[in-house]
């Protein structure tokens, strides 16, 4: 017998995160770079952003474009047509964020500015 | 060196904290947040590392061990509940990581040994086969070992129902159980540092850097970890200190070693022994006197 075959192991553990209404702001480059990516989807597939452990500060920002999950652990929002979720355990991390976007060959991309974040990494993609 | 030990070996029921991440995100989870690459362990790998803060400080030091795409997290009873919360919080919502607490379900034992077969026979293990990298799975129990120079460290995690079974084969092995506080001075003697000696401490300062991974990307601490890497050597260094009185928890100044940090400190009631850090290097070994006219030896350990 393992020693994960015996007696004591506890349900997972879960945290209480406070659950808020998300606001997030997008800039007008961001909503651009934003349709673009979607590339005509929007009817069947959502921008999910989210927050995760890791980076220098504590944090990691992940967006991902994909398939809508209608699921209502998910807030949603809709950005000039295109919509965009966030989960209710990373409302109160990611509420207020500003979306930006930077054509730049170098550091280009999406770029998150959070009012919640106390610091935040120098490459921008982390916060704590 | 000398052990300490009496007889050929004691061993202790450790109070340390134990945590299962159960789901095939599990370790890439816990890599994202740990100072060490741990992305290439094996089914029964076994590996330190540390949890720091955005200034590179330790907040826990775990070790741990892959089994059968589990992972088991031994770290200390007092930041136990911060470290879940924290493994917790960081799961992404489409990760498949659960993360459960057994420090109900199975316990920690070391045994500290001068020759390691007198001990291991009566389970039918031959300590060449051990090591402190990975785990050996005899039936329901996971056994390392390391070595240091004057003794052999055990470790054994056994199913908590099966504890008291197994310090009555350690007894019958003629290995005495010993309290906490023993253990404690037996670490010490092998500079095996604890979360008192490392909480809130630079890994450098304490000769921990083999437990960072300057190449693995961003964790909590990196660009510390980084910058401090790129000055060169930690200007402190962590000493064992062997004294006639036992020396206190705290900051003290001793005449040839200068202003030092005495981290953890133990006694068997003939010699006390310390783990201090030093904020400068002063050689490899140092007699001193301490204020009350009682002598001491300070060594420097060069990797912990």
């Amino acid at each position: 017998m393992s020693i994960l075959g015996g007696e004591g192991f506890s349900l997972p553990v879960v945290t209480e995160t406070p659950v808020v209404a998300v606001d997030l702001q997008f800039s007008d480059s961001a909503k651009k770079a934003l349709k673009e990516n979607m590339n005509g989807d929007e009817h069947t597939h959502v921008l999910v952003i989210s927050a995760q452990s890791g980076g220098c500060s504590g944090y990691l920002y992940d967006m991902k474009i994909i398939e809508d999950p209608n699921d209502n652990s998910f807030q949603r929002l809709d950005v000039d047509g295109i919509p965009v979720i966030v989960h209710n355990k990373d409302s109160s991390l990611l509420s207020g964020i500003l979306v930006d976007y930077k054509d730049t060959l170098m550091g280009g991309g999406f770029q998150i500015t959070n009012p919640n974040a106390d610091r935040s990494c120098g490459c921008g993609q982390s916060f704590g | 060196m000398t052990n300490y030990l009496n007889g050929n070996s004691e061993h202790f029921v450790l109070d340390s904290s134990v945590t299962l991440l159960k789901g095939s995100d599990s370790l890439k989870v816990i890599d994202r947040t740990v100072s060490t690459k741990l992305t290439k362990m094996d089914n029964l790998d076994r590996q330190s590392t540390l949890f720091c803060d955005a200034n590179g400080r330790i907040v826990d030091q775990v070790s741990i061990i892959v089994i059968d795409g589990q992972l088991l997290v031994l770290s200390d009873k007092g930041e136990s509940q911060a470290t879940r919360n924290k493994l917790v919080t960081g799961v992404s919502w489409d990760e498949d990581c659960e993360v459960l607490n057994a420090d109900n379900a199975i316990s920690q034992i070391v045994i500290v040994c001068k020759n390691p077969d007198l001990v291991l026979a009566k389970f039918q293990i031959e300590s060449i086969l051990l090591r402190n990298d990975r785990v050996m799975e005899k039936e329901d129990l996971l056994i390392s070992m390391k070595k240091f120079s004057s003794c052999h460290v055990i470790d054994i995690l056994v199913p908590k129902e099966r504890c008291d079974d197994l310090l009555v084969s350690l007894e019958e092995s003629k290995s005495k159980l010993g309290p906490l506080e023993r253990w404690d001075f037996l670490r010490i003697n092998n500079g095996i540092p604890s979360l008192l000696d490392s909480r809130g401490k630079l890994p450098g300062d304490l000769g921990m850097g083999g437990l960072i991974s300057l190449d693995k990307g961003c964790y909590p601490g990196q660009e510390i970890h980084a910058r401090m890497d790129s000055r060169g050597k930690s200007a402190k260094q962590m000493l064992k200190i062997k004294s006639e009185t036992k020396l206190d928890v705290g900051k003290i100044v001793i005449n040839d070693l200068g202003r030092i940090f005495v981290t953890s400190s133990a006694t068997n009631g003939e010699v006390s022994l310390s783990l201090a850090i030093c904020d400068s290097v002063v050689g490899d070994r140092v007699s001193f006197n301490l204020p009350d006219g009682t002598k001491g030896l300070a060594e420097i350990l060069t990797s912990v």
